[in-house]
């Protein structure tokens, strides 16, 4: 089955991204590929909160062993309330979540013990020293915590062991939260945002651990809204947006229709159709000496065209994850608005 | 060995369960010196006090150490000791979900019902702990004084603070879970409180009060009929039973709400309106 199962894979790797991120195939990749192989999947999951509010629409999505699996939608779109679900934090109004084939309501205890969390909010204990709560969260765990292995990643990251936490920084209460989601060496790491507010060396500290337990064989599943940080590290990225998921790609493909903003103001007059003849450029704004320009994909041409006049300036912004979503699937078919 | 869960309960009450033992025992510590001079100074003069201010307060003979204890300490204890249990227990599972605590501990592979038990467990630990210390002074209050004093009624009255206190420790957890809320729930058990104080000592006077008795909360601690009375132990049973259903409820519950992701909160939490997991 599980042979069947990478072969059909491997032929809807052939299609396009597009073709092979929609939700039917996503439905035959689960089914497929066959739950051995799954780290998370879910069924028609969905969540309805008591004021009515639809906070999970019926999501279907499988996350495989072994992979980093980033989950990326703006604030509100319904990634925490994924997460709460596949930890039973909260009870679904519908579908089913699985994590390693376990139901994640009814064998929570046992899908929990083989999680390591970081919530997006994190909340420790204020008064607690961060080796009181190593230990407090290790009894926890009834012996599965290697205590070696605790005590070198609170090395190498540099955590605070000493100091309460309601005296830490943000950053050093996000190491000890890491190194508490870490510490059992769980088969799947489940972290809400974990970069936010974090200072860039730490974010690139967080990065190399997470790559490091997806080498060692863990599965990674984070949320975040942050695109170029998904890019860095996943091998690939469903997008959810109010409640649904839209889109599952692998990251490569992203890469190739990464969306840009320009800005390039010359020394002297360019002709108003300069670039006008580029592929997957957009004219946003343009005098006779400055062009903003939004651009689908490979730079490179356009770098080539401005080359040829003399560059005053040249600003290059990363569009908000909205934008760029809504530039991948403008045209295609699905809905930009609710 | 301790259950890590209960000890971390344990842990996160100890400066309440000194403070609270230790300034309730010191009232009491203090009470009881002032004893001897009161006895002998003022003792024929509460006899002409009117007996319907007698009665309000349930005072027995204050030319006895427990008839003055029962009035000058027992008569507010158990509602004192009231505030610590509303406190800790609506703080219990909702001021840990309140402050976001309660995310990273279901994480862990941990039931909920195990979780609630511990937590529930600590509450009459604490009770337990903060009665012991008050008895403590009690009894070093004792060694400065040479009055008499009948000791099985006098331990039976501190003894019947501890389920009473539990019982409304375990009545908070529920109402905070049933109410999603620690404010409302304290001040709803708070106000019951009061109004059934003020009720059952009125009953003391009123006839017509009195067949309501079983009604009033406060009725159900029978530390003073202990003292200067009989106990009826119908109304102890009843408190015990009144503990266990909110024991079993309270883990229900629990075990079925959807655990809200919320920004850390002092009590009491101001903000209106009732939020939601997201």
């Amino acid at each position: 089955m599980g042979d069947i199962g990478q072969q059909e894979e491997g032929q809807l790797r052939g299609r396009s991204p597009l073709q092979q991120s929609s939700i039917e195939d996503r439905c035959i990749i689960s089914i497929v590929v066959g739950t051995d192989s799954l780290a998370i999947e879910t069924r028609g999951l969905t969540k309805r909160y008591p004021s009515g509010v639809l906070a999970l629409n019926s999501l279907t999505m499988t996350v495989r062993k072994g992979e980093i699996f980033g989950f990326l939608g703006p604030n509100g779109a319904g990634k925490t309330t994924t997460i709460r679900l596949l930890l039973d934090l909260i009870r679904p109004t519908g579908g089913q979540a699985l994590v390693f084939g376990l139901d994640c309501q009814r064998r929570s205890q046992e899908v929990r013990e083989r999680v390591g969390y970081l919530p997006g909010e994190l909340n420790l204990y204020q008064n607690t020293h961060g080796r009181r709560l190593l230990e407090m969260f290790g009894s926890l765990r009834q012996g599965q915590v290697p205590w070696d292995y605790v005590h070198g990643l609170c090395q190498r990251l540099k955590v605070d062991l000493e100091t309460p936490v309601g005296h830490m920084s943000h950053g050093n209460r996000q190491k000890v939260g890491l190194t508490l989601a870490l510490m059992a060496r769980p088969d799947l790491l489940i972290l809400d945002e974990p970069t936010t507010g974090l200072d860039p060396l730490v974010q690139r500290q967080v990065m190399e651990v997470l790559r490091e337990a997806s080498a060692q064989g863990a599965t990674v599943f984070f949320s975040s809204h942050v695109l170029p940080e998904v890019e860095q590290i996943c091998d690939r990225v469903g997008f959810i947006r109010q409640g649904r998921l839209i889109a599952v790609e692998e990251v490569t493909s992203l890469h190739r229709r990464r969306l840009q903003r320009l800005t390039i103001s010359f020394a002297t007059t360019i002709p108003a159709d300069a670039f006008a003849s580029l592929p997957g450029v957009r004219l946003l704004q343009g005098t006779d000496r400055m062009v903003q320009l939004e651009v689908t994909g490979d730079i490179d041409p356009v770098v080539k065209v401005a080359a040829r006049y003399p560059i005053a300036s040249l600003d290059t912004e990363r569009p908000t994850l909205e934008e760029e979503f809504l530039a991948y699937y403008r045209g295609e078919g699905l809905e930009a608005r609710p | 060995m301790i259950d890590p869960l209960l000890r971390k309960s344990l842990t996160d009450l100890r400066v309440q369960m000194v403070g609270w033992g230790l300034g309730v025992g010191g009232l009491l510590f203090l009470t009881v010196l002032l004893y001897p001079s009161i006895s002998s100074a003022y003792g024929d003069v509460w006899e002409q006090f009117p007996k319907e201010w007698m009665a309000f307060f349930g005072a027995g003979s204050l030319n006895t150490l427990e008839g003055y204890l029962n009035m000058e300490f027992f008569s507010y204890a158990p509602l004192a000791l009231s505030v610590f249990a509303i406190l800790a227990g609506t703080a219990a599972l909702m001021g840990e979900e309140g402050q976001g605590t309660l995310d990273l501990l279901l994480a862990q592979p941990v039931g909920r019902a195990r979780l609630a038990l511990m937590k529930l467990l600590g509450l009459a630990l604490a009770n337990g702990v903060i009665v012991a210390i008050i008895l403590a002074l009690f009894w070093a209050a004792m060694l400065f004084t040479d009055a008499e004093v009948a000791a099985g009624r006098i331990l039976m009255a501190f003894a019947l603070l501890w389920p009473f206190e539990t019982a409304v420790a375990f009545i908070s957890v529920l109402l905070s879970l049933a109410l999603s809320g620690r404010l409302f729930a304290g001040s709803l058990v708070a106000i019951i409180l009061t109004a059934s104080y003020i009720l059952d000592s009125l009953a003391n006077l009123i006839s017509g009060l009195e067949p309501l008795r079983p009604l009033y909360p406060t009725a159900y601690y029978q530390g003073s009929r202990a003292l200067v009375g009989d106990i009826s132990w119908g109304y102890t049973a009843g408190m015990l039973g009144a503990m266990g259903v909110a024991l079993a409820l309270s883990i229900l519950l629990f075990q079925r709400r959807d655990i809200g992701v919320r920004a850390a909160l002092p009590f009491p939490r101001l903000r209106k309106g009732k939020r939601e997991a997201v």
